[in-house]
């Protein structure tokens, strides 16, 4: 078993892996250390099942002892282990590894809760005969979270799709009076929120420990039937509600809803004021924002007719599947599918997705070489759709392992420099049609000459045309097929193929790669590339 | 000659999908229903059909203890587990030789579900 190829391929995914042997023993990766530490960043796990990774790979590992498991684990791990051996020729595998007894780890509780999931692998010797067990870690909490997110909007971009058909659904003159109607009834609700607000800023302030104060809100602009301000709020907010319904206006009603409890909420004084209060406040102004975004397409429609019509639905339904291309599904390990498909269905990609992904690769691409390096976006404007950024992907991953292998010196030799703990900065913009992404190091950078020199040692250019290029240029040549420094192959970042691999991703997407750099200064990669996929509204 | 079957859940409704499932789309014939693991016994004995489908949680004998009864009785009963729970007992009826499990809840809407449960029956069943 080619453990550590497999262990490089893993890493790229963010995924560890320890075999598990039929006699109920572990051989662990150094991989999976990383993992583990990348997935359960916090206090020391206090219920997770998973002892802290090995540094060394070892045999012999009791997996008991790996997994922290309790007696009656052990016993159900012991028959699973048994049952698989036993039919793994005549029963499906994914239904044998759906049965094993511990398919994922968690650490701590909640929607914050750090996730390793682990995936089960049968590997089977030439006889067909099963030999052992490869078990994937994969810190799925990245995927969870994004998948929660994604479900979100995929939600809310749904609703409005079915708003625009509602504008459609109805005569435009009794739409138009509902809107017309809503919007009133929202403003009035407006000021007797404000009323509340400023009222409850005279009385008890605003402290964190402020109260809700249901006496106040009683009796607050009563008029002259007797309804007070929070009555009449109720009121107008149940009113659009129920006409926004009857519409089939979904999304605005069920934001009037959302702001219905949260009133209900603070009435009672059930939550925390001060937090009822900032959650009621931002759904009001959702409301209101939600309700001039109708009005706005009513208007279009109105002007336009059908086309306009169609153009508004073909934007929601492009959001609600947006990040659909991208990678070949087929052609990863279907492990690894249900994470990737999670992180790919989010239609625009975050900083702090990116953040995570690259510290992580980062990380665990120097624990494995036994650096230390610190890894942060140090600006970025905007988010990057997918379809761009599947293109580049590869590349960053490319560079960011030979910046840590090949970039970084080693800690001792930083210290005997006077450098501080190494960095890596990530820096991205996406503008409308362009993105823009810049890596840079603070390692021992790289000579333009002795650059040229190698090119020339290495047979990749004749000295004559080494001598005529300029500093970029001669920088350039890492980009080339076949570049090395090293006269052994790195084992992260391999024979001199990941630069090259990484420019011509580059190419092929229609972008440009540069580098620049000087002696002991560290590198600077800049990568530029059409943003595909980015669209506007209207 | 088509396969046949016979279908133990204590569910009604369960039942009536799965025979509709077996009958229309695999072409097997159902020979009869239980709803308790003491039916599943006796309708094994009487028909020894080719398949038995077998729920776990049910009223007077449960799943395990029928399966049980039935392989000891009849060593090469095809049995199958559909049930809703995931864990050790599955896991034990699988070794004391069920052939397989389908998990619930019944997806007879989905592609996928439909696809897992032919492939299921197909390794039980291989077409001769």
């Amino acid at each position: 078993m080619p453990i550590r190829a497999l262990e490089t391929t893993m890493d790229a995914e963010g995924a560890g892996f320890f075999l598990l042997h039929l006699d109920g023993t572990v051989t662990p990766s150094t991989a999976l250390a990383a993992v583990i530490r990348t997935a359960f960043t916090g206090p020391a796990m206090d219920n997770g099942l998973l002892s802290a990774g090995p540094s060394a790979a070892s045999a012999g590992i009791p997996l008991s002892a790996f997994l922290r498991l309790n007696p009656e684990q052990t016993a159900q791990f012991a028959k699973w282990l048994e049952l698989a051996g036993k039919r793994h020729g005549d029963m499906r595998w994914g239904k044998i590894a759906a049965l094993a007894p511990v398919q994922e780890i968690r650490n701590g509780r909640g929607e914050d809760a750090g996730v390793v999931r682990l995936a089960y692998r049968k590997l089977t010797d030439s006889q067909g005969g099963l030999s052992a067990i490869a078990v994937f870690a994969m810190d799925a909490s990245p995927g969870l979270a994004m998948a929660r997110q994604l479900e979100v909007e995929r939600q809310r971009h749904e609703s409005q799709v079915r708003d625009v058909l509602a504008l459609a659904a109805n005569p435009p003159e009794t739409v138009g009076a509902f809107l017309e109607d809503a919007r009133l009834r929202l403003d009035g609700a407006r000021r007797d929120w404000d009323d509340y607000l400023e009222a409850r800023k005279k009385t008890d302030g605003t402290g964190p420990n402020g109260r809700s104060a249901p006496g106040l809100w009683q009796g607050l602009g009563q008029s002259e039937d007797g309804e007070s301000a929070g009555q009449r709020l109720f009121r107008e907010l149940h009113m659009v509600k129920g006409n926004a319904g009857a519409f089939g206006f979904e999304s605005l009603a069920a934001r009037a809803q959302e702001s219905e409890d949260l009133l209900d909420a603070l009435k009672d004084g059930a939550t925390g004021a001060d937090h009822a209060i900032a959650r009621l406040n931002s759904s009001l102004t959702g409301l209101r924002a939600q309700l001039e975004e109708l009005m706005r397409a009513m208007k279009l429609i109105a002007g336009e007719g059908q086309d306009a019509m169609a153009r508004i639905l073909k934007w929601k339904l492009d959001r609600l599947v947006a990040g659909t291309g991208g990678i070949d599904l087929s052609k990863v390990d279907p492990a690894l599918r249900p994470i990737l498909e999670a992180t790919r269905k989010l239609p625009f990609l975050s900083p702090a997705y990116l953040l995570r992904k690259y510290r992580n690769l980062v990380e665990r691409v120097a624990h494995n070489l036994g650096k230390r390096v610190h890894f942060r976006i140090t600006s970025n404007t905007g988010d990057i759709h997918p379809e761009s950024f599947s293109r580049v992907d590869e590349a960053l991953v490319h560079i960011l392992r030979n910046m840590v292998d090949h970039g970084l010196e080693s800690p001792a030799e930083r210290q005997a420099l006077g450098k501080g703990e190494a960095e890596i900065g990530f820096e991205f913009v996406a503008e409308e049609d362009r993105v823009f992404l810049r890596v840079r190091d603070d390692g021992r950078g790289m000579d333009p000459a002795r650059i040229a020199d190698r090119g020339v040692a290495l047979g990749l250019i004749s000295r004559d045309e080494a001598d005529r290029l300029d500093e970029v240029g001669r920088l350039g040549l890492i980009f080339r097929e076949g570049f090395t420094t090293r006269d052994e192959a790195g084992m992260v970042s391999g024979r001199g193929l990941g630069l090259a691999l990484a420019a011509r991703c580059v190419a092929d997407r229609g972008g440009n790669i540069y580098v620049y750099s000087q002696p002991g200064q560290g590198a600077h990669f800049a990568i530029e590339l059409p943003h595909i996929g980015h669209k506007k509204l209207y | 000659m088509d396969k046949s079957v016979v279908i133990v859940d204590d569910s009604k409704f369960q039942t009536m999908q799965l025979g509709r499932f077996f009958t229309d789309v695999m072409g097997f014939r159902v020979l009869a229903s239980g709803e308790n693991g003491e039916e599943a016994v006796e309708l094994y004995r009487a028909h020894k059909p080719d398949l038995i489908t077998m729920d776990l949680t049910m009223p007077k004998l449960d799943g395990r203890g029928a399966l049980a009864q039935i392989l000891q009785e009849f060593p090469d009963a095809n049995v199958l587990v559909i049930s809703a729970l995931k864990g050790p007992l599955l896991l034990d009826c699988l070794t004391l030789g069920a052939k397989s499990y389908i998990e619930k809840p019944l997806r007879f809407d989905k592609e996928d579900f439909i696809r897992d449960f032919k492939a299921t029956i197909g390794e039980i069943l291989p077409a001769s």
